[in-house]
């Protein structure tokens, strides 16, 4: 069984809710849901990861104006990925409706 | 604040950045970096940008190796073009890189003599505090400039003048130093034991100070040379003073002091020694100056101020002098590039400011020649590569890219040339060393000032020779240059300048060497009013007295092929006792000493060896004498003359003005006289042809052993005095040759590779009937009127500089037409047949050859 870290699987997350995303999207989906900011190398090093264990592919995208013509690379979650974060949360919903309600 | 990313990180993140990796990771920076500007503030955005350029390194594993290789790979391509083009222009490239090298050379070996020349004693550590003590006298509107003091004004001012730390007093001296049965012969520095701390010496073995006057340091040099038992405690050394054998003991022996030290010496004696033998009223008297004074100041005090307190000192033991007299202290610095207070007294000889001006100024020119013959050769040659260029251009080569292959292949052919400059550097040296009279080791090349000058020219030439044609080409339009009709108009005119100023600086130096030549030839055939024919002359006869002399002089008459020999004292200086105040030279002769040297008697008589008063009271003047003096009918008078016991003597007969020194200087007044009031101390013999040598240095070692004979022909004595004019002379003479043949090679290669381009229009013109005149005129009118130009303006420099220059000599000669007419030949034939012989080869080719290849 692969581990996931934390972060990991908010990246996973947030490409799986997008369908296709990019560095900076990524932050910016991060920033927007957890208010909390996050440098591009971090997601850069947690995409190489997700892209080792074969959760995500990638492929070059189309030159745009805004970025002075470079390509970017745009991921998007495997099916492997999916069914790990599928079956993620299913465990965590199966705990969390086994806690005790404090109120 | 800009609102753009940090230059320097996204410079770094251009540069280091894996190539494959680049695109996406400075895309998706930059944008973050716009994004975070707009949304949060510029300040984050920045601060976010450069964290995360920096993070990037690790994570993409950012490696300046890869860069470095990357820049490598294109110099090497550059590089390995550069070469091919070299080896493709095979003759001209030579020609190119040979002149180059010259002219290299010769600048580094001008660095290498000025580098040397002012780095005098700036490598001692108390340098800023060390001053020597120099006395300006003033008599009516003459000033003496002395560089020296005496034993009492040293002992004054080291005893009331607080700010100063510590005196040394310096004395130089001849002795023989005994080496098993022979004698040594070696200049001396007699001084105290603090100059070891003036001049950082160190020590390699014992190191006492001197508490004797029989004490003395010695040199690792000469210890070497003497073969003295380095570990031998209190090892002694006998050396003569003229007084006969005295035995000295060894106190330490010193690593050398360093060539440029002013005060340099082999041998260190106690000044006890001095002390011990100076006549007492010689220690006591003020203005018996016969040493220098070294003072070493305390830190942060003012020198005007010292000296103050110097002149204050002197009126205090002096009142009743009438001179002016004021005392100043002189950085020791500059003693060595001093003109006025000479070097003497322990003081090593100085060096010649003139000479490093004209080292600088002629080293300089000839690198501006090679910088522009290199230049010139370069823009011709690249045109016929400016389709090359254009390839480069349309394949997607920058204009940067084109400039830095230019200037890449520049630095190799400046590489090379400072390779084969350096060969031809090192066997210079020696020659050029005997040229300067200096002796420079090759060790002097690894001195980090030099090295760091050299490097520094070589970047400068890169520069120049590189910088213009890159930017031509740069520039070229492409279209044009794929035609085959590269449009660099302007580079023509350039080339033809620079070709003029090429020539200019060749005649200047041609005329500068003509009319120095004529000038040494003139001094040296100067009528001296002196027969120098077979006489013989000893400079120095050791401290002897008189009556030793005399026998040796009745020796020598005794030699068959001695026609006769004479002594004399030598030339002082002192002021008449008159009105006039004038300074006149004075001499002691011996009887026959003015027909020895053939000296005419214009009035009046010669001293007659019968009249006993003619040995004491009677004079010869010489005509300048009369002149100076204001004297109209000099026999019979007497003249307020005063030296010693000999007062108002009678003027017996006038001499002609005979140049006692040389032509360089104007007769000064003289008086003669026989009177005994200094010692002799040189000597004539006038020889016949064929006189056996031998048996006079035989008699010379009897009367004078164990000093080394010092005997010259009168002839040679002359004119080593014009050994500073005929050093100037072989300079300039060498930066003339070196510039007559760059400036001959440039022509050549230009003219061949412009003619080269015109082939076709030559063809024309030639069918059309074309005269080989015509053909000249019409090729290179434009560059024999620049030519021509320059010529002329380098002609008046030249014609200038050299009348400023024969100022300083009261026998000058007048730069007439002759030689402004011979330097002119020169040029122009330098020109004539590099213009002739490229011109003729072109339109001696056939026509149809060239019209035929389309």
């Amino acid at each position: 069984m692969q581990q996931l870290g934390n972060l990991e699987e908010i990246v996973l997350l947030i490409l799986l809710m997008t369908e296709e995303n990019y560095g900076v999207g990524i932050v910016k989906e991060y920033e927007a849901n957890f208010n909390q900011s996050i440098t591009l190398p971090t997601i850069h090093v947690v995409l190489k990861r997700l892209d080792e264990k074969g959760l995500v592919k990638s492929k070059m995208g189309e030159p745009t104006a805004e970025r002075g013509g470079r390509r970017k690379r745009i991921y998007s979650a495997t099916n492997n990925g999916y069914h790990m974060a599928k079956e993620l949360q299913e465990k965590r919903s199966k705990i969390w409706s086994m806690i005790p309600n404090i109120n | 604040m800009k609102n753009r990313p940090p230059k320097i990180f996204s410079w770094l993140l251009a540069i280091f950045c894996p190539q494959e990796k680049r695109e996406e990771v400075e895309g998706d920076l930059l944008e973050a970096f716009y994004w975070r500007m707009e949304s949060k503030s510029s300040f984050n955005a920045k601060a976010f940008f450069i964290y995360e350029v920096l993070r990037s390194f690790r994570i993409y594993h950012f490696s300046p190796f890869q860069y470095l290789n990357q820049l490598l790979m294109t110099f090497n391509m550059h590089i390995k073009t550069g070469w091919r083009f070299l080896k493709k222009n095979m003759v001209y490239s030579t020609m190119n890189i040979a002149g180059l090298a010259l002219g290299l050379s010769f600048c580094l070996l001008a660095w290498l003599y000025v580098n040397d020349e002012t780095s005098y004693d700036k490598h001692l550590s108390l340098h800023d505090r060390l001053y020597r003590v120099v006395i300006d006298i003033q008599h009516g509107d003459n000033v003496h400039h002395i560089g020296g003091s005496s034993n009492a004004i040293s002992q004054t001012f080291k005893e009331q003048i607080p700010e100063i730390e510590q005196v040394v007093r310096l004395d130089r001296s001849n002795a023989l130093i005994k080496q098993g049965e022979d004698y040594l012969e070696k200049s001396i520095l007699v001084t105290e034991t603090q100059i070891e701390r003036f001049l950082d010496l160190q020590f390699i073995s014992g190191h006492d100070s001197f508490k004797g006057p029989n004490e003395l340091w010695v040199s690792e040099s000469l210890a070497g040379l003497l073969a003295i038992d380095s570990q031998a405690a209190d090892a002694t050394l006998t050396m003569n003073f003229g007084q006969g054998d005295e035995v000295f003991i060894i106190k330490g022996i010193y690593r050398d002091i360093p060539l440029n030290t002013s005060v340099h010496a082999e041998l260190i004696l106690s000044f006890d020694y001095y002390i011990k033998h100076a006549k007492p009223e010689k220690l006591t008297t003020w203005f018996d100056v016969n040493m220098n004074t070294l003072v070493l100041l305390r830190d942060y005090v003012n020198v005007a101020a010292i000296s103050t307190k110097m002149n204050l000192l002197h009126l205090e033991n002096n009142p009743d002098m009438e001179a002016v007299v004021s005392f100043r202290l002189q950085p020791i610095t500059d003693t060595h590039l001093d003109k006025d207070y000479g070097h003497y007294n322990g003081i090593a000889a100085g060096g010649n400011t003139e000479l490093i001006w004209i080292f600088s100024c002629v080293g300089l020119l000839a690198l501006i020649i090679a910088i522009i013959n290199y230049t010139n050769f370069n823009i011709s040659l690249y045109l016929n590569r400016s389709r090359e260029v254009a390839v480069r251009k349309i394949i997607g080569s920058g204009r940067g890219g084109i400039f830095t292959q230019l200037m890449s292949e520049s630095a190799l052919s400046v590489v090379i040339a400072a390779l084969f400059a350096s060969v031809i550097l090192l066997i210079a040296l020696p020659l050029f060393g005997e040229l300067v009279s200096k002796s420079y080791s090759f060790s002097e090349l690894y001195n980090p000032v030099f090295i760091s000058g050299a490097v520094f020219i070589l970047f400068l030439i890169i520069l120049f020779t590189g910088a213009y044609p890159s930017i031509i080409f740069s520039k070229l339009s492409m279209v044009h240059s794929l035609k085959g009709y590269p449009r660099i108009g302007r580079s023509k005119a350039l080339t033809q300048s620079l070709m003029a100023l090429q020539f200019g600086i060749t005649a200047l130096l041609i005329i500068g060497m003509i009319i120095l030549k004529s000038q040494l030839k003139h001094l040296q055939n100067f009528d001296n009013k002196i027969g120098l024919d077979g006489v013989l002359y000893f400079e120095y006869i050791p401290n002897t007295d008189d009556q030793t002399i005399e026998r040796f002089l009745t020796d020598l008459k005794a030699v068959p092929g001695v026609i006769s020999a004479s002594a004399i004292s030598g030339y002082n200086g002192t002021r008449m006792k008159d009105e006039s105040n004038i300074i006149v030279k004075h001499l002691r002769i011996e009887q026959d000493l003015l027909t020895l040297l053939d000296i005419d008697i214009i009035a009046g008589r010669n001293f007659d060896s019968l009249l006993q008063s003619d040995k004491t009271n009677k004079v010869l003047v010489n005509e300048q004498f009369l002149i100076s003096a204001g004297i109209d009918d000099p026999i019979g008078k007497t003249i307020a003359f005063e030296y010693g016991d000999l007062k108002n003597p009678q003027i017996i007969g006038v001499v002609e003005n005979y140049h006692f020194a040389s032509a360089k200087s104007k007769v000064d007044p003289l008086v003669i006289y026989q009177s005994e009031q200094y010692p002799l101390e040189s000597a004539y013999v006038k020889t016949e042809k064929l006189v056996n040598k031998d048996v006079i240095e035989a008699l010379w070692q009897k009367h004078f052993s164990p000093y080394p004979i010092n005997m010259v022909y009168l002839e040679d004595f002359y004119n080593s005095s014009f050994e500073q004019e005929q050093r100037l002379m072989k300079l300039v003479g060498f930066g003339a040759f070196l510039s007559v043949v760059l400036a001959g090679l440039g022509l050549l290669g230009i003219l061949g590779l412009q003619l080269n381009q015109k082939l076709k229009e030559i063809s024309i013109r030639k069918v059309l009937g074309a005269s080989f005149t015509q053909l000249l005129l019409s090729t290179s009118q434009k560059l024999i009127i620049f030519i021509s130009i320059g010529t002329l303006v380098g002609l008046a420099g030249g014609y200038f500089l050299g009348h400023q220059w024969l100022l300083q000599y009261p026998y000058a000669i007048s730069i007439h037409a002759g030689i402004v007419f011979l330097a002119t030949l020169i040029v122009v034939s330098l020109a004539a047949i590099s213009l002739f012989s490229q011109v003729l080869k072109t339109s001696k080719a056939n026509p149809v050859k060239y019209l035929k290849d389309e």
